[in-house]
């Protein structure tokens, strides 16, 4: 008694503070409101934050003190005013966030109008759009469990709202109508979840402001921009490999730079004509599943040599060899890749190419031009000229580290020549730069390098910290081949984690470092679930639903698709449908039912009631053919006789001790069975 | 042109809807083929919505809220058959409602019975009619009653009765229809202020005094109190009633003596038809108030003086029917 006290005195407040407001189809609504608000309410701005509380207060006291309807110019106004508050904060009027933000501020106008059924109907309508404009913020377990009660919630309300003026019922009918409607209604979401066909999106292309992605790689390479990344144990991207192996080193390409100013790497803006794929058709080697995180940047990172590459967006394979979507990949999406092992054919070069590909601005990094500009002396081969350069970068014994001293100019000359030390951008930098100046057409990789083996579903969780910049040169013969120049300054960076190869420890995410590794398997369990809920709910499209449907041995063309789908489903509804109308009416007076149970136990032995048979002949009949049982048959029958004509007015407790006398018939049955 | 159309069609669909509801004695138990179910305009403002929240769930690549959607389309597809639950199994009964005069209401008394425990919410509807209240003599039973007005004299029935429910979520009406057969009396208005019948009317002597005394203006009543439901009819003060006042009881002095025959040709001050019954019915009813043995002659019947409710009730039935002068 005294544990409920405390709860008891909240409940009470609780109804002191809502009134009389508890008990209608208002509470559920306005619930339902708070928690689709309530979860971005941080993602609004001040202004919107402050009209949507402010209505919602207001609401609530005129609802609290039962006040009626509001009307007229008053909620014209307030309505021009929430159209003005949301063009001041956004500063446009037609995208995502001021459209969500306006329904968000009209949803409670609308509501302080609300006079009849039908206006508390498009108050829940609103509310359904508000919760599924959750999804926008994120598709996470949490956001799921918040739109799915929030809207949970506006079907309650659905049902108070939906009273008769004749017959009145109590609102616990409605919601136990309403939630065991929502119960019955799970099979079949689910069938339409993986039945129905996706339409691929965008229809009319996310606007301009659909969510914003996170840290990430950037489009162009300066001192330090990827050691900062380093420190960050974000997801960048997860593979799951479907069929063969990968390599042990896995280089997993993003943008490709070309353009080179003395200070930074960008890739080039000029569009190049695409070379041609290999034309040999070997086939693939490596087929994987790639689920990208968002980010700001359009860039797909995809194993080297990966051929073919389709998503839910579009994709092309551009000229470097990567792959790009057309837009910003500003939500998580899944990818399926083909990549080969085998060397491509060498890719020819034109002259103008060429000149590009080795230019450098006159002025920086002197020192190494010319120790690039001796190499080409003293080697005519290219060959040659780059086994030179890597003596050269092997001889400096370069210290391989994530805090190198600040370089402000020629940075390549200072990595080479002063601080003999940096991060991967700065050998990447620096043996590019020289490559160059040996008359070597060079371009500096972005991408990751590695990964980890996720242990718990063996996909591969590459890491911001995975981060990695290495060196493409192109030889004649062979065509563009990588060059990582950080193997020779940590030669194992290649194939082993950064964790393991950098001696240091500070800056490091602690999970990286070895000796937590209990608290990194916790976080592998955690993120195979993770991923599981991200490929198989939040990123089920219609890649993802093409692929089941071909698992399951079913392989539509588009067309037959849509209209084997739909059809089945439909058929389905109907039969089902059918059925339920065409049985006959159970009663629900449990009394009844044990006693129909009962019946049709025994009629699975072959002891069918007659018609005309009393429930004590009946009782009679089956104890004298189951004498073994005879027991449970009267304790059975003899509560029902008892309910039923001897004016017993406990027929719940009758019915009670049925049904636990028909579980012990079912066990003596059984048993007998069995022996 | 459309118009006739639209009621070709009705009648059609009337046609076939009685075809489907044999409903002989006023009981009907809805089943799957006297059961009808559309949505409801909430129904499709809702489906709207979630079209509308389905294109948005593409268009941003939202698989959850693909899952969204397809949760509260398949809520929608579950209430069909729960809507159609709430009514199926629900029987409705008519019984024949208590007689009364032209001008007044007639309040038929529907039964309705779950075949569950618990009866949900429905909506009872017919033409010219209101449900008004609501006495619950069981849990899973309810007695509603659907006041019509009774304009004219005759035997009357309720027409076209509609029993509808848009439980669980308002989304779907499930209804049904019957014609129910029970019919109900409806006896002429009785005249207000109908003066006494004619002395001359009056078989015996007490009559004859009595008449007298009516027609020098003396009420022949001591006590009034208020009518309760239940009590006879007859016994009620039509004046007090055709003036606009509530139904009130007469306490009787002892009764007269005496018989009378009321005669269709003492009427003919009266005017035409319906005002001349309107003279006889209030002669009819003041007779029985009073005590008095009455019968009544009409144009080739003759009604023989008589005492008592059923006698009352069988001359009234007989002024009811009364052809009327267009027919």
């Amino acid at each position: 008694m005294s544990e409920s006290a405390p709860i008891a005195r909240l409940l009470r407040g609780l109804n002191r503070l809502t009134g009389r407001l508890a008990g209608t189809a208002a509470a559920p609504l306005a619930l339902a409101l708070v928690l689709a608000l309530g979860s971005q309410f941080a993602e609004f701005p001040l202004g919107i934050q402050a009209g949507v509380a402010l209505l919602a207060f207001v609401w609530f006291l005129r609802r609290r003190r039962e006040m009626g309807a509001l009307g007229g110019w008053r909620l014209w106004l307030t309505g021009v005013a929430c159209a003005l508050v949301v063009r001041w904060q956004y500063g446009y009027w037609f995208g995502q966030e001021p459209g969500v933000a306006l329904v968000a501020l009209l949803v409670w106008l609308k509501w302080l109008e609300a006079r009849t059924e039908r206006d508390e109907r498009t108050v829940a309508v609103l509310t359904l759009f508000l919760l599924t404009a959750v999804f926008l913020r994120g598709q996470t377990p949490l956001h799921a469990l918040v739109a799915f009660s929030g809207a949970g919630l506006v079907l309650l309300a659905c049902a108070r709202l939906t009273v008769s003026p004749i017959l009145p019922a109590p609102l616990a009918l409605a919601d136990r109508d309403a939630g065991r409607a929502m119960l019955w209604a799970l099979p079949l979401a689910l069938l339409l979840f993986v039945l129905v066909p996706r339409v691929p999106g965008p229809l009319w292309g996310l606007p301009a402001d659909a969510r914003a992605g996170r840290t990430g790689m950037s489009e162009t390479l300066e001192a330090g921009s990827i050691a900062s990344l380093a420190r960050s144990d974000e997801i960048a991207f997860v593979i799951e490999v479907l069929e063969g192996e990968l390599p042990a080193a896995r280089y997993w390409r993003g943008p490709v730079l070309e353009v080179y100013d003395g200070r930074s790497w960008k890739p080039s803006p000029w569009r190049m004509p695409n070379p041609a794929l290999d034309a040999t058709q070997r086939p693939a080697q490596v087929r994987y599943r790639s689920l990208q995180e968002p980010s700001d940047l359009p860039w797909i990172f995809t194993l080297e040599r990966t051929h073919a590459l389709s998503g839910a967006v579009e994709v092309e394979r551009t000229s470097t060899g990567s792959w790009r979507a057309r837009r910003p990949l500003l939500q998580r999406t899944l990818f399926t890749g083909e990549a080969r092992s085998a060397e491509p054919l060498p890719e020819t070069l034109t002259p103008t190419a060429i000149r590009a590909l080795t230019f450098l601005p006159p002025q920086a990094n002197p020192r190494t031009r010319e120790a690039g500009e001796a190499i080409a002396r003293e080697h005519l081969q290219p060959e040659a000229r780059l086994e030179a350069i890597a003596d050269f970068f092997r001889k400096r014994q370069l210290r391989y580290t994530l805090t190198p001293p600040p370089m402000e100019r020629d940075s390549a000359d200072q990595v080479l020549f002063d601080t003999r030390a940096g991060f991967c951008e700065h050998f990447a930098d620096a043996f590019a730069v020289m490559a160059r100046a040996a008359g070597i057409p060079a371009r500096i990789v972005l991408g990751y390098l590695g990964g980890e083996r996720n242990p718990a579903n063996g996909t591969w969780v590459i890491r911001q910290a995975d981060a990695h910049s290495w060196v493409e040169v192109w030889l004649a013969r062979r065509g563009w081949v990588r060059v990582d120049p950080t193997t020779f300054a940590q030669p194992e960076r290649a194939e082993r984690p950064l964790g393991e190869v950098l001696g240091e420890r500070e800056g490091l995410p602690l999970l990286l470092r070895p000796e937590w590794r209990w608290a990194w398997r916790l976080r592998a369990q955690l993120e195979a679930w993770e991923y599981g809920w991200n490929v198989w709910v939040a990123g089920f499209d219609a890649e993802r639903q093409r692929r089941l449907w071909q698992n399951l041995g079913w392989r539509p063309d588009r067309a037959l698709g849509w209209a084997l789908a739909a059809t089945g489903i439909a058929l389905t509804l109907a039969a089902l449908l059918a059925w339920w109308l065409q049985r006959p009416p159970t009663s629900r007076d449990p009394l009844e039912r044990q006693w129909h149970r009962f019946c049709r136990l025994m009629a699975r032995r072959g002891l069918a009631r007659a018609p005309s048979e009393g429930p004590l002949d009946y009782g009679q009949r089956v104890m004298r053919r189951f004498p073994q049982a005879s027991g449970e048959i009267e304790a059975l029958f003899r509560p029902y006789l008892q309910a039923r004509y001897g004016g017993d007015p406990t027929a719940d407790a009758a019915a009670a001790a049925m049904r636990q006398a028909l579980r012990q018939l079912r066990r003596r049955l059984r048993q007998e069975k069995s022996v | 042109m459309s118009l006739r159309a639209v009621s070709i069609w009705r009648s059609w669909l009337e046609r076939w809807q009685r075809r489907r509801a044999p409903a002989p004695d006023g009981t009907l138990t809805v089943t799957h083929r006297t059961l009808y179910i559309l949505p409801t305009a909430a129904g499709v403002g809702f489906a709207l919505a979630l079209a509308v929240l389905w294109v948005l769930s593409i268009n941003y690549l939202l698989s959850l809220g693909h899952a969204l959607v397809f949760w509260l389309a398949a809520v929608a597809v579950v209430a069909i058959p729960s809507t159609a639950a709430t009514l199926r199994g629900v029987t409705i009964e008519v019984s024949e409602p208590e007689a009364v005069f032209a001008g007044e209401h007639v309040r038929w008394p529907v039964t309705l019975r779950a075949h569950t425990a618990r009866l949900r919410p429905l909506a009872l509807s017919a033409p010219d009619a209101h449900a008004f209240a609501v006495l619950t003599p069981t849990a899973g039973s309810v007695r509603v009653f659907l006041e019509q007005e009774a304009g004219q004299r005759g035997l009357h029935r309720l027409g076209r009765l509609t029993v509808a429910t848009r439980h669980p979520f308002g989304w779907f009406r499930a209804w049904t229809v019957l014609w129910p057969t029970v019919t109900a009396w409806v006896y002429p208005r009785p005249e207000p202020e109908a003066p006494p019948w004619s002395v001359a009317a009056a078989t015996t002597d007490g009559a004859r005094a009595h008449a007298r005394r009516l027609r020098s203006g003396e009420e022949d009543f001591d006590e009034l109190r208020p009518w309760r439901m239940g009590e006879p009819l007859q016994r009620i003060v039509w004046k007090i009633v055709a003036r606009g006042g509530p139904r009130m009881l007469a306490r009787r002095e002892s009764p007269a003596s005496g018989s009378v025959l009321l005669r269709w040709s003492d009427t003919l001050s009266a005017g035409e038809t319906e005002s001349r019954l309107s003279r006889l019915c209030a002669w009819v009813l003041a007779a029985h108030r009073q005590g008095l043995a009455f019968g009544v002659e009409l144009p080739g019947i003759i009604v023989p003086p008589n005492r008592g409710e059923s006698h009352l009730h069988a001359v009234l039935r007989r002024l009811a029917l009364f052809p009327s002068e267009t027919s």
